[in-house]
């Protein structure tokens, strides 16, 4: 009997450590995701393609959406949206916040993100400054270990 | 003794079926911990050929055709819609709110769809739309582009929304 509940403590045990790998494993996974999420922002605040470039898996058919109009594929989202912000605005502040990670698949290869936003900014030209806020939409695959963004929708609003 | 026995006896049934219980939720535990690299082998199917993308296909067939019922069977009970500025978290919420006030909007216009990309990743889909929106609704006229992005997931072999970002 005492072998026996030897046994079964020591089984106890290792689903413990097993359990705890596992949590540990979607914390780092969440923490990988979040810290795409930071590099996506200074990236947009300092008109940085890098972020993106790093970040971003490139493929035929990629759509990133955002303000009712949307980048067809990487090259586009970096040259003509990303880049030019440096030149067109003062300054850009943008804010994710109540950031939300969801992983699917039975090897959790992919992830889901939302986040509230605010986007503070000045246009250079007019001399207007904006202030909105509205939601945002990440999606991830996992591919060789790394966290790639496979496509965004940001959508916002003025904020009264 | 004989008391004692069946005592040990039991103690010992209950052990194996509570270890038995253990072992069969660790092994959900350390699916959970595998790492999947193997997003290379599966397959990116085009809309029309992919089940993920003929789910969409009829969910926006049935809010157009104002069937309520059939719509909120495409979505999964949890899902999180973001529209218009605000968040919608669960399916019946959806189903009693704004989803009558879509289905209204809907059905006074021409929807044409521009661009449609679907793409299953195993048990996982998303979908990219671009449509645009000709006609009027209450006395005013639209002519617009609205942007739709959606998780789908399957689930008993039914895949089902999870997620909806709509804008326009």
């Amino acid at each position: 009997m005492r072998k026996f509940i030897a046994t079964f403590i020591a089984l106890i045990i290792s689903i413990s450590a097993v359990a705890h790998d596992d949590r540990d494993h979607s914390n780092k996974d969440k923490k990988a995701i979040v810290d795409v999420i930071k590099s996506i922002k200074y990236g947009w605040e300092n008109g940085d393609g890098l972020p993106f470039r790093r970040n971003f898996l490139d493929f035929e058919g990629a759509r990133y959406i955002e303000g009712g109009g949307q980048n067809a594929g990487l090259d586009s989202l970096v040259e003509h949206h990303v880049e030019p912000e440096k030149d067109a605005l003062e300054y850009l502040k943008l804010s994710f916040s109540e950031i939300e990670v969801h992983f699917e698949g039975e090897d959790k290869s992919f992830a889901w993100a939302i986040a509230d936003t605010r986007i503070k900014g000045k246009v250079n030209k007019s001399g207007k400054t904006f202030d909105k806020k509205g939601f945002q939409t990440f999606l991830f695959r996992k591919v060789n270990g790394n966290w790639k963004v496979v496509h965004t929708h940001s959508s916002s609003r003025d904020n009264k | 003794m004989r008391k004692d026995r069946n005592k040990m006896k039991n103690i010992s049934i209950m052990l194996t079926t509570v270890s038995l219980m253990f072992l069969t939720m660790s092994n959900v535990v350390t699916a959970h911990t595998s790492d999947g690299n193997s997003a290379n082998k599966r397959d990116e199917l085009p809309v029309l050929t992919s089940s993920a993308g003929k789910v969409v296909m009829q969910f926006h067939q049935a809010i157009q055709a104002n069937d309520k019922s059939k719509a909120r069977g495409f979505l999964a009970d949890n899902v999180i819609i973001y529209e218009g500025g605000r968040v919608e978290r669960s399916a019946d919420d959806y189903a009693n709110h704004h989803m009558l006030a879509d289905m209204k909007y809907l059905a006074q216009l021409e929807v044409k769809i521009l661009e449609h990309e679907v793409r299953e990743v195993g048990q996982t889909a998303f979908s990219m739309s671009r449509t645009k929106l000709t006609g009027e609704f209450k006395g005013k006229e639209v002519n617009s582009e609205g942007m739709e992005s959606m998780v789908l997931l399957k689930k008993d072999g039914k895949w089902k929304i999870a997620h909806i970002h709509w804008s326009h």
